[in-house]
């Protein structure tokens, strides 16, 4: 057929275009009512999932683990509401009580570690706290990480620092850690020692007399290390967050 | 008679090793029993841990494809395109924080229609409504999380239901409200309380005691360092007060530059 120009193609254009609108809409209608489709036949699988494993979820930390990071990598956080759709699995007290029992430590010990604390310590005082029987759960790190990171979105500054080779610290009070601060922590994290110097940081890390003396002073005026004037030699500077790492580790 | 017994004795070994071997294993007591018995519980978990993760990971292909629907109905909602409803958008923005998918959509203020966040926002306030007047007027959203949850015992909130329902507390005419500080902490307040005042108040205990750091002033209010820290901050904002920033901390001076006459 010959393409006709004037009114009357005009006039088909727009009816074609109608059409198409229309069939973008019902496009999309179909979507939101296949996604409400989609979520039935979800929930009732989910639920039986619920019924078969719960108790797997429950006691080993390794399924866990497992099931968070898929969520993670498909972009659900199973967590986001006690009320939403995974509540069925019951997973939602065990990790609130949980950042409740962390907050709970992190103030107790704040006064003395200044706000920062090694994940093994928390880890130990949740474990002596919450106690043996009751139906006592295995906690592993990785539940204490998702736990604390829940936290965030308080804007109370808690966070979670990796210092390197799998260590990690819980900040409870906000403040910003630096990547160069992050470094002396872990340097001081993976020596035997639970203090550091200008000089310790200028022949680990490689840094400059200036570089390592700012460092020190914001992590001294945050109140996370305390200085030692009593050496002969240099100051020296103590992380109490790490005295009782020091004391529990092999080395 | 000799080869004959070497050949049979040839011939047995390979033919019991083209039959198959006895399927029950006799059943031992003693250290060897324990160990086989514990191999087979563990053979047992490892079975049904396998289930499970296979039984995970059809479910998570589910829900994956769920996510790309929602995407997709996402992004048509915020370009306007075709005609969701109203009502559409609402349950599907319920979809959404019920499954725990981040969006952009719900990120806008969460219509107050909600009936679950509502109930939860007067709950809340009814609970730490005296604590929060008995401390000053103001608590931190992590003293108020710890206070609910302890105080229900079961079905705890999320983090983030706390928030969502804090955030409607003001709309609801409730006592309190949610308050956020220019440092990201976020407080409930009482809604009689305002910037000024503290201000005004916290000037005057600074002319009382000559100067005072965050943890003094928490301290002698009885509050947490973070809050009054964040007082002593906005005191400064109002022109009250002046900073003097050391290695030894944040201390805070009334402001004579200000207010003393040279």
């Amino acid at each position: 057929m010959r393409r006709r120009a004037g009114v009357g193609a005009i006039q088909k254009q727009r009816l074609e275009q109608e059409k198409y609108k229309d069939k973008g809409n019902e496009i999309q209608e179909n979507q939101f009512e296949q996604m409400t489709k989609q979520l039935e036949v979800f929930r009732v699988n989910l639920e039986e999932f619920a019924a078969k494993h719960k108790n797997e979820i429950r006691k080993n930390a390794q399924f866990r683990k497992q099931f968070q990071d898929m969520c993670a990598s498909i972009g659900v956080d199973p967590l986001a509401s006690g009320k939403g759709f995974w509540s069925v699995l019951g997973i939602g007290d065990f990790y609130y009580e949980l950042a409740v029992q962390t907050v709970e430590v992190c103030l107790a010990t704040n006064y003395k570690n200044g706000g920062l604390i090694s994940l093994n310590e928390l880890r130990t005082r949740l474990i002596k706290a919450r106690g043996q029987g009751k139906q006592h759960q295995e906690i592993s790190q990785d539940d204490l990480i998702c736990a604390a990171r829940k936290l965030k979105i308080f804007g109370n500054g808690f966070s979670v620092v990796s210092v390197g080779k799998g260590q990690y610290m819980v900040q409870s009070v906000p403040g910003e850690l630096s990547m160069d601060h992050t470094a002396v922590i872990q340097q001081v994290a993976n020596s035997s020692q639970a203090y550091t110097s200008i000089s310790i940081l200028r022949d680990q890390l490689n840094w400059e007399r200036d570089r390592a003396q700012k460092a020190l002073g914001h992590l001294l005026k945050e109140g996370l290390v305390w200085i030692d004037l009593q050496n002969p030699t240099e100051k020296l500077y103590y992380f109490p967050s790490l005295f009782t790492a020091c004391i529990n580790s092999s080395n | 008679m000799q080869k004959k017994r070497w050949e049979a004795s040839q011939t047995s070994p390979t033919a019991s090793a083209s039959k198959p071997p006895p399927p029950n294993i006799k059943l031992r007591t003693g250290i060897v029993g324990i160990e086989r018995s514990i191999q087979e519980k563990q053979k047992q978990t490892d079975e049904s841990i396998s289930l499970a993760f296979q039984d995970l990971s059809k479910l998570m292909v589910m829900a994956k494809d769920m996510v790309h629907l929602s995407q997709n109905i996402s992004t048509k909602i915020r370009e306007k395109q075709g005609d969701i409803t109203e009502d559409e958008t609402v349950r599907f923005k319920s979809y959404l924080l019920s499954l725990g998918i981040e969006d952009p959509v719900t990120r806008d203020a969460y219509k107050s229609d909600n009936q679950y966040y509502r109930s939860l926002a007067k709950q809340i306030s009814e609970i730490v409504h005296t604590p929060i007047t008995e401390v000053g007027g103001m608590m931190t959203l992590t003293d108020v999380y710890c206070r609910v949850n302890r105080a229900r015992g079961l079905e705890l909130l999320s983090p983030e239901d706390l928030l969502n329902a804090c955030r409607l507390m003001e709309s609801l005419d409730l006592p309190l409200k949610l308050y956020l500080f220019e440092s990201g902490v976020m407080v409930l307040q009482l809604v009689t309380l305002n910037d000024e005042s503290i201000a005004d108040s916290t000037a005057e205990l600074l002319e009382e005691k000559g100067s005072l750091s965050s943890e003094e002033l928490a301290q002698f209010l009885g509050i947490s360092v973070m809050l009054a820290k964040e007082r002593l901050l906005t005191t400064e904002k109002f022109g009250k007060s002046c900073r003097d920033d050391s290695t030894e901390g944040l201390r805070f001076y009334p402001n004579w530059i200000l207010n003393r006459e040279e």
